[in-house]
């Protein structure tokens, strides 16, 4: 399934990395801090374990962004959440991914596309991704490298 | 002076079993791509099932120039005729034959 979506390897949440809503004690795996408060998120980056920052609602501030940078840790976009979204929700979740897509860019920090997809249906091939992203306001060839970002990381 | 259509073809995989020969799906993914890619640029990309391989595997035919819209769009359809189902888009090609012997490739290796 992997080489044929074009993925060397899928990574599970849970399995392969750990997925923190808040910030607890150190762990001994590697962890995605989801969190929208600044509080959480810098602290988060400060733990040496954290490898990034998994926006929720698609939305970061700006002094999230920066406490991001300066840890060197990355931010993560969730691909899948901006194409699950149905109906109405998917007008107002496309401009949130948009936005993040383009305060990310601004503040030059590094970042990784992920899909974090819940279902099978929400899975994309690595074609879909760089499409998506693309549509967000990624190019091509960053597209392609923060594809491949997370993988490097881990 | 008739002018021949150049096509794309994208290899698409679906994450449930659905034959696109059964006019209620290839009706509703019909929809779904137009409802995304807006009536207009739907008529230029002109998308049509060209090839049903497998149970899951299909190949569409698109308008050269148009076929990254269409995987796009299909990247937004998560449902068919009422039942959840998504689609990955593996290969685009320009030649339809390339895709079966790269479909018998992935075939061999499942």
């Amino acid at each position: 399934m992997p080489s044929r979506l074009g993925y060397k390897k899928i990574l599970e949440a849970g399995k392969d990395i750990e997925v923190m809503d808040s910030v607890g004690a150190a762990t001994l795996t590697k962890k995605i801090v989801r969190s929208d408060s600044i509080e959480t998120i810098t602290k988060g980056v400060r733990q040496n374990r954290t490898i990034g920052v998994l926006p929720k609602n698609a939305s970061l501030s700006g002094k999230a962004l920066d406490a991001v940078k300066e840890n060197g840790k990355l931010v993560l976009i969730p691909l899948s959440e901006a194409t699950c979204a149905q109906g109405p929700d998917r007008a107002h979740a496309l401009p949130r991914f948009r936005k993040l897509v383009r305060n990310v860019l601004i503040a030059k920090v590094p970042f990784a596309l992920v899909s974090m997809a819940e279902t099978r249906e929400g899975m994309m091939s690595s074609l879909q991704m760089i499409e998506v992203a693309g549509f967000l306001g990624v190019d091509q060839r960053r597209a392609k490298e923060a594809l491949a970002k997370l993988g490097e990381v881990l | 002076m008739i002018f021949r259509r150049k096509l794309r073809y994208v290899l698409v995989e679906a994450s449930d079993d659905v034959s696109m020969a059964d006019p209620r799906n290839a009706d509703a993914l019909r929809a779904g791509t137009k409802a995304f890619l807006g009536e207009l640029t739907y008529f230029k990309a002109n998308p049509q099932i060209t090839a049903q391989l497998e149970n899951r595997f299909f190949v569409i035919g698109v308008n050269r120039g148009y076929e990254r819209s269409v995987v796009l769009a299909l990247s937004f359809i998560k449902e068919l005729d009422g039942r959840r189902v998504g689609f990955y888009t593996l290969k685009t090609s320009g030649t339809i034959r390339s895709l079966k012997d790269y479909f018998a490739g992935i075939r061999g290796a499942r």
